[in-house]
């Protein structure tokens, strides 16, 4: 079905009033699904040693438990895409050199990885990213040290990505209503959003 | 094409633009619908419409390197993104000038449909009081028409384009014919009902939105998407694609043009008319001249100054239509932003389900009647407010790895936020203006635009003001904590520009008569931003769009009877 085969059933579907509930027709589904995902482009930035830190350190920001996690989703492939075509060059140079310190410090056995993270959260606990009424969005924030940039693109690479919206957190890319007033239940998770930024 | 093959030109295809086409060929005319924007078509170009997160570059992260370089103005619309960037103005590419230690950020459409397609679709009625204001207190000029004789044209278009929203009854914010008003989130009801109890002459009111809450002429019913700024293939938002662009094409009188920019229009001093048309067309270069009995201007406020400014003649030295001289000045915007943010703890039981693409509003409760004793500003503001349920991209800064901090991020967070944005009037002053500077030539060889307008101290007090009482609200309102905001948006970010060529019965002292002709050129129109001669509280769209459809029955009726 290509796009404007789409459009004559989505317009048809709304306008006959018959999305009710909560969930898509299966062709809709399959409609969404066309085109391939961000994280499907080639990138080649980091080593082989970086990688492999870069994916244990996802997996300990967001393990996987009942539910996938982050090497699940591939958000070390994202943050490699990030920091080879998002950062700017300053931002790159504090990742990759944040990066490679962690690789040392873990060659050197001095300590597990859980615990070097908590250390650099420590060490950086003034860092604005911290700071009350931050927020991931849309932005980057460039004073932030290596420890906030892995955090933010772990948790947007995360929830964002395909692997995040659809099994962790709740997606429905067509309500069809708006209710402002649902019972939430106590182990309910949050809507997916369209972009980071979104508020609600 | 050059032989007068149309009875009307129309320049311009956005919010006024697409209303002036759909009355004059309902009315018989044959129009020729110019924009300089290349065309963009209902539903199959909108690109990223419900494309799904995870196949946006970078997930929807800001390209930031990209906006510095070419979006460096739309950026501050708030809604550019990957996914509606063709829909949006190349910066770069169509410069303007303005002092940067006074920064006016004009923010630009970049299709056809212009800012249509982009808007946030609230829809409000300028009061009676907003049209008796300049004549009672004494600041820029009176308007030459009161509120009754725009209320039919706000009945006429809200019908067409569809309103959802609640009556309220209130003098200062009239109501208009609604379809269903949106819901509210439930803590919005509790807020709503503290503030009411506790506040008198304080209202809350659901936003009063183009979006289709039932299905309407033809258009679906809003399905809650969310981003409808990356455009509506079901038509559930007014925008020219959906609404006033079809039924033009109805007609089959209606021929548009996309790629066309105007260089100017051409004056016959015999005639006393405007008799012709130039334009480029920004793909090939190829200039071209088309002629018809009637020019609508509607290429949004700057842009047709900056078109009559452009058609400097030796009868009109000054700009085109300004033997006033008043052409350019007086130009107004709103002021915006968030005011203040505050964190509830009630409501916690409940969620939400579908994204609500409009807010609630408070209606302008400062000078209502009077002059407030303790106001240290004239006229008044209303608040715009959103709630918010926390989610993973609120809750991510902070300490912590591992299990706990993923299921923290993955559930809704323990409280609510509400933002309040004020909107505050502008008050009309001369020396914010616009201008065009002949040593700056655009792409086309075309002089661009120069604008200056710094905020005054009326705006600044009515900023203050507004923080306190957006304190006392919260308060009112049960909130736990409340953090104010003092940033000041730059002239332009409101998205309101207007009031460069303004209305009037004095031609000495305005543009255009009060029927949004020229006083000057019998067959000038000009229905955008530009005719404004106060800016009110609220939105102007819809009272822009209320004014092109005035003029045009106006037009054509003199057009008819042979005085055009």
């Amino acid at each position: 079905m290509n796009r404007r085969q789409f459009m004559q059933l989505s317009a048809l579907v709304l306008a006959g009033g018959a999305v009710s509930g909560p969930s898509l027709a299966v062709d809709q589904q399959q409609l969404f699904a066309l085109g391939r995902s961000f994280i499907e482009q080639p990138v080649d930035l980091f080593s082989s040693a970086q990688r492999k830190l870069l994916q244990a350190a996802v997996e300990t920001i967001i393990p996987r438990t009942d539910t996938p996690g982050a090497l699940d989703a591939s958000v070390d492939r994202f943050i490699e895409l990030c920091v080879a075509q998002f950062m700017t060059e300053p931002e790159r140079t504090v990742f990759i050199a944040g990066l490679d310190e962690l690789v040392n410090a873990v060659d050197q056995q001095q300590s597990d990885l859980i615990t070097l993270l908590t250390e650099l959260e420590e060490q950086h606990s003034d860092a604005v990213w911290y700071q009350l009424g931050n927020r991931v969005g849309n932005g980057f924030d460039s004073s932030a040290p290596f420890i906030c940039q892995l955090k933010e693109l772990t948790v947007v690479g995360f929830f964002m990505s395909e692997v995040g919206a659809t099994q962790v957190l709740r997606h429905n890319p067509m309500p069809g209503q708006f209710d402002g007033e649902t019972v939430l239940a106590s182990d309910q998770p949050s809507w997916a959003r369209n972009t980071p930024g979104d508020l609600s | 094409m050059s032989d007068a093959q149309f009875d009307a030109i129309v320049i311009g295809s956005g919010i006024t633009g697409g209303w002036a086409a759909k009355e004059l060929t309902e009315k018989g005319l044959r129009v020729l619908m110019l924009d300089r924007s290349p065309d963009v078509k209902h539903g199959e170009d909108y690109h990223g419409e419900h494309v799904s997160s995870w196949k946006l570059p970078f997930y929807g992260k800001e390209q930031r390197q990209l906006n510095d370089q070419e979006y460096f103005m739309s950026r501050h619309s708030g809604v550019l993104s990957a996914a509606n960037r063709h829909l949006f103005n190349n910066d770069r590419d169509n410069p303007y000038q303005y002092d940067t230690t006074k920064p006016f950020h004009w923010i630009r459409g970049g299709g056809v449909g212009g800012r249509s397609l982009l808007w946030y679709r609230q829809c409000y009625r300028f009061s009676p009081a907003d049209f008796n204001a300049n004549r009672e207190d004494g600041h820029g000029s009176a308007w030459p028409i009161s509120y009754e004789d725009i209320a039919p044209w706000y009945d006429y278009v809200e019908d067409f384009i569809g309103v959802s929203g609640q009556a309220e009854g209130l003098a200062q914010l009239p109501d208009g014919k609604f379809l269903p008003p949106m819901q509210f989130y439930g803590i919005e009801k509790t807020v709503k009902k503290r503030i009411e109890n506790k506040l008198p002459g304080v209202n809350m009111t659901i936003g009063r939105t183009a979006v289709l809450t039932e299905n309407h002429r033809g258009r679906a019913a809003c399905h809650y998407c969310g981003p409808c700024e990356r455009g509506c293939s079901s038509g559930s938002y007014f925008s020219t694609q959906s609404s006033t662009l079809p039924a033009a094409r109805a007609t089959g009188k209606l021929i548009l043009r996309a790629d066309s920019v105007v260089e100017r229009l051409e004056y016959d001093r015999d005639t006393k008319r405007i008799s012709a048309v130039h334009v480029i067309d920004s793909k090939t270069g190829e200039r071209l001249m088309f002629s018809a009995k009637l020019v609508f201007l509607c290429a949004s406020t700057i842009a047709s100054t900056q078109i009559l400014f452009n058609s400097s003649s030796d009868d009109f030295p000054n700009g085109m239509a300004n033997s006033s001289g008043v052409m350019g000045k007086y130009l107004m915007d709103h002021t915006t932003g968030i005011v203040a943010t505050a964190v509830f703890l009630d409501n916690l039981d409940n969620y939400y389900y579908g994204n609500r693409p409009n807010g609630f509003y408070i209606p302008r409760f400062r000078n209502n009647l009077d002059q407030d004793g303790d106001a240290e500003f004239i006229r008044g503001y209303g608040f715009q407010g959103n709630s918010t349920r926390p989610h993973w991209g609120d809750l991510a800064n902070q300490k912590g790895f591992g299990k706990a901090y993923k299921d923290a991020l993955s559930q809704p967070g323990n409280y609510w936020a509400i933002g309040l944005a004020g909107f505050g009037e502008c008050l009309p002053n001369a020396n914010n203006r616009v201008t065009v500077d002949k040593a700056k030539l655009d792409r086309f060889g075309i002089p661009q635009v120069r604008v200056a307008m710094e905020w005054r101290q009326n705006e600044l007090k009515a900023r203050e003001d507004m923080a306190l009482q957006a304190q006392k609200i919260f308060r009112a309102a049960g909130a736990v904590f409340t953090v104010t905001n003092g940033e000041l948006n730059n002239p332009g970010e409101g998205i309101h520009e207007m009031g460069t060529a303004r209305m009037g019965d004095n031609p000495r002292e305005s543009v255009l008569n009060k029927w949004n002709q020229s006083h000057d050129i019998a067959n000038l129109f000009v229905t955008d931003g530009s005719c404004m001669v106060s800016s009110s509280c609220v939105n102007p769209s819809l009272t822009y769009m209320a004014l092109t459809a005035r003029a045009c029955d106006y037009a054509v009726t003199q057009l008819n009877k042979g005085l055009i």
